[in-house]
């Protein structure tokens, strides 16, 4: 608050506060740098380059080597670094328990953690969030990381001089890009992040991440379109992409849509809520038409590609919202609730 | 969504401008008192400079008024020194005596090995007298030379009848070895009854 009125103040008129965000994701490293300006983003520089990693491993050797290269074309220096994390670096936990505050919610969601996580739990940094209260029941947004892996990404940051505020997961960075570009209403909306293989689903509702499912290792599940649940268009309609491999790949997007689905049945069915909309697709291939109007027909959605709307300007020519759009929202933060 | 994984403990400090603007407000004042102490410190230096051109100039005005006393001893004496010779000389004018005639030949007749030092006017007795010394090597020699140059001056004898010296002796003067003398003149008897007249004269007004 002193910051802003500082900023208002008529010798520091000139002064656009600009902020760094980071997306690690499963394949590829992101880095925009923005400026904040009143009511838009501006963004001044983009950095993306693919990381091979395994899953839930911070490869803190590939990542210093990426900043440092990074250090080239991007100011690494910023009064603001926010980075958001995949979800196989920081899970997120959807929990269901009874009203309760304090020291008696810490001590369950520590428990539920313990039950998911094992004696690892213990380790864990996370941060909670009601998400809704129905009847004598709260859902509840965990995101989590082990403390360990926190401390490493921290490290690799720090080794070249940046100093990273804020850390938070996908999911809630896309709840916030969303918000920003005003496209997340009382409805329901769905967004399918597509990897090489493997997807990510996520369900917003009111400007909050409600539910996220990972889909990971498509490639694992050699069934074919109709074995995965492709009902509605039969295995014919699955269209030809390419000679490629991963959700482009037909048995892999089966897989894809097949669990998409279900994610979507079990919010609608188990959580009682209302109906998915509309559904955005984020990722390397996101903006293909045949794989938009197919996962639209298969999931009986309006399915577009990511935008990260008219708020956020860019100045580089080099930002694919489908691709940086996480860096992007990670700059962008969120709101106080 | 406001979600942080860092906890506050590993979050970076970042340098924030407010606690700096009280530093900053400190550290303008203290720049504000320095200048204001070294425009002090100037001034007070070009003060002390001109204290001490005063207290020079001072220190030599009261010289010179401890030295007033001495001054005025030196002035007063000289001054009643100026009011007998005053008074000698209106004394001797009142009696016709022709003091410039007279003084210029006895500067004329004297040599420069000769100090004149006084001029005794005794007009009842119709004499006058001069004394001087000289060297004690030429100073008999130099005083006849000097008489023998009276009694051919015409001045002294338009005056005098002539002179003569009374002695010429030995003596100390100033750490030194002199002669003193002594020449005695004798009034013309013209000159010495006019004078008289004048005199008594002067006496009766």
């Amino acid at each position: 608050m002193i910051s802003n009125l500082l900023n208002k103040l008529p010798f520091r008129k000139d002064v656009i506060p600009e902020a760094l965000g980071i997306h690690v994701g499963r394949e590829a490293v992101t880095i925009v740098r923005v400026a904040k300006l009143p009511g838009r983003i501006e963004i001044k520089a983009v950095y993306s380059e693919p990381m091979s990693r395994l899953p839930g491993v911070w490869p803190a050797d590939v990542v210093a080597e990426t900043l440092r290269a990074a250090r080239k074309s991007v100011d690494l220096r910023a009064p603001d670094a926010r980075i958001t994390l995949a979800s196989d670096l920081a899970p997120t936990h959807f929990l269901v328990l009874p009203p309760m505050k304090g020291e008696q919610l810490r001590d369950a969601i520590k428990l539920q953690l313990q039950n998911e996580g094992g004696d690892n739990a213990a380790d864990l940094s996370y941060q909670v969030q009601v998400l809704e209260k129905r009847r004598e029941r709260c859902r509840i947004l965990v995101p989590s990381i082990p403390t360990e892996r926190l401390r490493s990404i921290l490290g690799s940051f720090l080794e070249t001089n940046c100093h990273l505020d804020s850390m938070e997961v996908e999911g809630v960075s896309f709840a916030n890009l969303l918000a920003h570009a005003q496209v997340s209403d009382n409805a329901p909306v769905a967004v399918l992040l597509i990897g090489s293989n493997w997807g990510e689903i996520f369900i917003f509702r009111r400007n909050k991440i409600v539910l996220s499912r990972p889909i990971s290792k498509l490639e694992a599940d050699s069934g074919s379109a109709a074995e995965a649940g492709v009902t509605h268009s039969g295995a014919d309609d699955i269209p030809d992409l390419g000679d490629t491999d991963g959700p482009l790949d037909p048995t892999t997007l089966g897989h894809l849509v097949r669990e998409a689905n279900k994610t979507l049945d079990y919010y609608e069915i188990e959580l009682l809520s209302p109906a998915v909309e509309r559904l955005y697709v984020a990722g390397e291939a996101a903006d293909t038409p045949e794989l938009l109007r197919f996962l639209g027909e298969q999931l009986e959605l309006h399915a577009v590609a990511l935008d990260s709307g008219e708020r956020v300007e860019d100045t580089t020519g080099e930002y694919e919202p489908t691709r940086h759009g996480l860096a992007v929202a990670a700059a962008i933060g969120g709101s106080a609730e | 969504m406001r979600i942080n994984l860092i906890p506050d403990e590993l979050r970076p400090t970042r340098a924030s401008p407010v606690p700096y603007m009280p530093i900053a407000g400190l550290l303008a004042i203290g720049l504000v008192w320095l200048i204001t102490q070294f425009a002090a410190a100037s001034g007070a230096e070009d003060k002390t400079a001109d204290y001490k051109t005063e207290l020079k100039r001072l220190s030599s005005q009261l010289i010179a008024y401890n030295n007033l006393p001495d001054r005025t001893v030196r002035a007063e004496t000289e001054r009643d020194s100026l009011k007998l010779k005053a008074a000698a000389v209106t004394a001797l004018t009142h009696t016709g005596f022709p003091c410039t005639p007279v003084l210029e030949a006895l500067g004329e007749a004297a040599t420069d090995e000769l100090r004149l030092t006084s001029i005794l006017v005794d007009i009842p007795a119709g004499t006058a007298m001069l004394k001087g010394y000289g060297s004690a090597e030429k100073a008999d020699i130099e005083a006849a030379s000097f008489v023998r140059a009276l009694n051919r001056s015409k001045a002294i004898l338009a005056t005098f009848v002539g002179a003569e010296l009374n002695y010429c002796t030995g003596s100390r003067r100033g750490g030194a070895d002199v002669k003193e003398f002594s020449v005695s003149l004798r009034f013309r008897g013209d000159r010495l009854q006019g004078m008289l007249v004048e005199e008594e004269a002067a006496d009766d007004g």
